[in-house]
């Protein structure tokens, strides 16, 4: 069997573009779903987009200003390294040592080198939109201002190809010197925690640099200092990684494209051998050490059990523990939750105060303002993977939560009790931290958060009926109960949609001469009246899908 | 056919010993029954016979191969079914067996065999069904077709008559002995007495990584001096921890 053999039926089987999952959608008359997955991506994108684009601006007009057009190409590509580093470790870890397939490959005739380069092609395939999404607005911007040329296209498309090869390269040599340093199956999920906060802290040193190139703009006397000082930085990070300034060269000097995909090109062969090396004997030698290891901690903690606890609280707890129960599902809890307050906060800290002290006032005169932070902070916890994917998380092991006396409505309970649990502090937070940088004052911070119970509540209604509706029980790994399931993007859509309806109603009532928090708390009051008429019909198909094992 | 000689393995550094110095063989044409009670080794000597784990000491071979030297070549030889069937759940049965026969390259005029097993096995009209969809039994029986369908000379299971219907019960057994009549080796472990008592051709009982008793059902009488003890009988004296203390 042919490695891209291999690797098509990994992706038929382990991801969502699968055939099974097509078919199905078309079968069951579901197709509206993917305009609606692409309205919530699509929505989701542009932000990062619009975001990348004017960031991509002020660093070209930054290098062009200090002697260095490439400049933008140089923070991109170091950006995208930085990135794919962090992301692709996770995956890298998912995919070469807890795929679930990897005992039937084994056990098969299949060289484990193939299975490598299967896994391999398909990490790369994984963080593939990552490095396009970074390098695309830099390359464009660059080309479009330097003058198309064939060896620019040329030169843009070969570092964008081969671009992230490097550390990519770099995550899949330290997955496994992490296999041989310890026993990566139990500490997997401390391992991939660390990892989330390691890309926490990068998104935020990303933020700081991006927010001070945007801001920052070049003015006729020439760059600020704290400009100039982030081109040197860059310069020198250049100057110390070569292959990252023959990248961000490399559409002027097409000659040096060949050494960039050529250190790509040898990193990946020794990460692929020294994981071919490796893999086999890894998987070989650790047999059922781990699940041993467990049972035996398991049992230390019997103790826990002989304490009563209300329903409820069993489970929330049931929740929590589904959410900690592996790494991808404690990191993207942990990301959604925590992102957002800090982005607000460093924004606030490396905000130059004089530029917050003349904006303020203008935003604060605008009459949307306090609707639109409720807006934003509606949306960003709405595009939550959570609540969408509550019991698709269960996985094959709903059946346990289907054979308990507990009805539709208490199942979904205690699963709403979790997002409030989680979210709800976030969302108060969110509205704090906006209060405190944009000076809303205590009325209108009272306001957003009286308005925004509601709110959440009706995204939590919108969001589980998505997944009510058709969970995804059957994935193989986390990543596709989680990211790759389509309910998400449905959700995201129709909360996009549900945005959009209390935008619509916050503008008709200003229209009608009502101002300041009242607008907002109108706003409150029709999710409430949403959330409110949802709840008896939610109840209801929740009490009967599982009543139906969800027709399994 | 299957040869194993001092085969040791421990999980973890201070685990205990899952292998202790296993030595026996399984020859051509033989039907082997593997009993054990649970935690005896079954899986890890299962598993180290058909590559999936490495010993600690000790060698293992089949039909000459080195199982840890030749992994490939082994597996290309044998057919495995698991203790919990190893399938993509988001494929159809159809789908999943043209996969397996692809890696193992059956060719297309011996595809057939395909659907003559899964007629055999009652699982012809699911195939165009979901894996996911499938009840154990199905996927057991998926599991089976997936491991008979490049006819192997050596047949590895364990645990297979859990979960099956009857009928593909028989089916197995069928295949089993049609296999041993060919010439080929079947070795399979089981907690059912009752099917390794008429089926097999000897078996082997182990216990705390040790083989403790290995014969046809007649020798193993003999020894235990009782001419007309079941196979459970005396699979419960031999595995008798009270009995077997110091």
């Amino acid at each position: 069997m042919k490695t891209l053999s291999l690797l098509r039926i990994k992706v038929e089987a382990t991801t969502w573009l699968s055939r099974g999952r097509l078919e199905r959608l078309r079968i069951g008359g579901q197709v509206w779903i993917l305009p609606l997955a692409v309205i919530g991506f699509g929505a989701l994108g542009a932000f990062g987009l619009l975001f990348l684009i004017q960031n991509s601006v002020a660093l070209y007009r930054l290098g062009v200003a200090v002697g260095r057009p490439e400049l933008s190409l140089l923070a991109a590509i170091f950006t995208d390294w930085a990135l794919t580093l962090v992301v692709s470790f996770p995956i890298a870890i998912s995919l070469l040592y807890f795929s679930h397939d990897t005992k039937l490959l084994l056990s098969l005739p299949i060289p484990p080198k193939r299975i490598v380069a299967a896994n391999y092609l398909l990490l790369y395939a994984y963080t593939l939109p990552v490095q396009v999404l970074v390098l695309a607005p830099a390359f464009i911007i660059y080309l479009a201002a330097q003058g198309i040329t064939l060896s620019g296209i040329v030169g843009a498309l070969t570092v964008m190809l081969t671009g992230s090869l490097p550390p990519l390269a770099l995550s899949v040599m330290l997955v496994l010197a992490l296999t041989r340093a310890i026993n990566i199956s139990r500490h997997r999920v401390a391992l991939e925690t660390s990892g989330m906060v390691l890309l926490i802290l990068m998104l935020i040193f990303f933020q700081v640099a991006a927010s001070r190139s945007m801001m920052s703009s070049v003015s006729a006397a020439g760059p600020t200092a704290a400009m100039r000082s982030l081109a040197a930085g860059l310069i020198s990070i250049g100057g110390s990684i070569p292959p990252l300034l023959w990248g961000a060269v490399g559409p002027r000097s097409p000659a040096l494209l060949l050494p960039f995909a050529a250190v790509g090109a040898v990193m990946t062969l020794a990460a692929a051998l020294l994981v071919n090396h490796g893999y086999l004997s890894q998987m070989m030698s650790r047999g059922e050490f781990a699940a041993r290891k467990a049972s035996r901690g398991s049992a230390t903690r019997i103790g826990g059990i002989l304490r009563r606890r209300p329903v409820m609280w069993a489970l929330v707890y049931r929740e929590l523990t589904i959410l900690s129960s592996n790494s991808t599902f404690l990191v993207e809890v942990a990301g959604e939750v925590v992102i957002l307050p800090l982005v607000l906060v460093i924004f606030t800290l490396v905000t130059p105060a004089e530029v917050l002290s003349g904006a303020v006032p203008v935003i604060r005169g605008f009459p949307f303002t306090v609707s639109i932070v409720l807006g934003v902070l509606t949306l960003m916890a709405g595009f939550n993977t959570v609540s969408a994917t509550a019991i698709s998380r269960e996985g094959k092991s709903v059946g346990l939560s289907l054979s308990l006396p507990l009805s539709g409505r208490q199942q979904i309970g205690g699963k709403r009790a979790c997002f409030f649990l989680l979210f709800g502090p976030a969302f108060i937070l969110n509205v704090l931290i906006a209060a405190i940088l944009l000076r809303l004052g205590m009325v209108n911070t009272i306001s957003l958060i009286a308005a925004g119970i509601p709110v959440l509540d009706l995204i939590f209604a919108i969001s589980i009926a998505t997944d009510l509706r058709r969970p995804l029980l059957d994935w193989t790994h986390p990543q596709q109960a989680m990211k790759q399931n389509t309910n998400v993007l449905v959700s995201m859509g129709l909360v996009f949609l549900m945005t959009i309806a209390l935008a619509a109603i916050v503008i008709v009532s200003i229209a009608a001469g009502t101002k300041g928090p009242f607008t907002v708390l109108l706003a409150g009051a029709a999710a409430a009246v949403g959330a409110l008429l949802l709840r008896r019909p939610l109840s209801r198909y929740a009490d009967e899908r599982y009543a139906s094992s969800f027709g399994r | 056919m299957i040869r194993l000689e001092h085969l040791s393995k421990r999980y973890g550094k201070n685990g205990p010993n899952a292998l202790n110095d296993l030595t026996f063989s399984v020859e051509r044409g033989e039907l082997f029954g593997f009993l054990g009670p649970n935690g005896a080794g079954k899986t890890t000597t299962i598993k180290i016979l058909v590559g999936l784990l490495r010993p600690d000491s000790g060698r293992a071979e089949v039909d000459g191969i080195d199982c840890l030297s030749s992994p490939l070549e082994l597996k290309r030889r044998i057919g495995y079914v698991p203790d919990e069937p190893m399938l993509y759940d988001n494929l159809t049965g159809g789908r999943f067996l043209g996969f397996i026969a692809d890696v193992y390259e059956v060719p297309t005029d011996k595809r057939s065999i395909i659907a003559e097993l899964a007629e055999q096995f009652e699982l012809k009209g699911q195939l165009d069904e979901r894996i996911s969809a499938y009840s154990h039994g199905m996927r057991q029986k998926l599991s089976i077709i997936a491991a008979l369908l490049h006819r192997p000379e050596v047949f590895i299971l364990d645990e297979p008559i859990v979960g099956l219907d009857p009928r593909a019960s028989f089916v197995l057994k069928e295949k089993m002995r049609e296999l041993c009549s060919r010439g080929g080796t079947v070795f399979f472990s089981t907690h059912v007495m009752e099917v390794a008592e008429r089926l097999c051709d000897r078996v082997g009982i182990i216990r705390g990584g040790r083989m403790i008793a290995a014969g046809p059902l007649a020798e193993l009488r003999r020894t235990a001096g009782e001419a007309d003890a079941t196979l459970e009988k005396l699979f419960l004296e031999l595995t008798d921890e009270d009995a077997l203390a110091p």
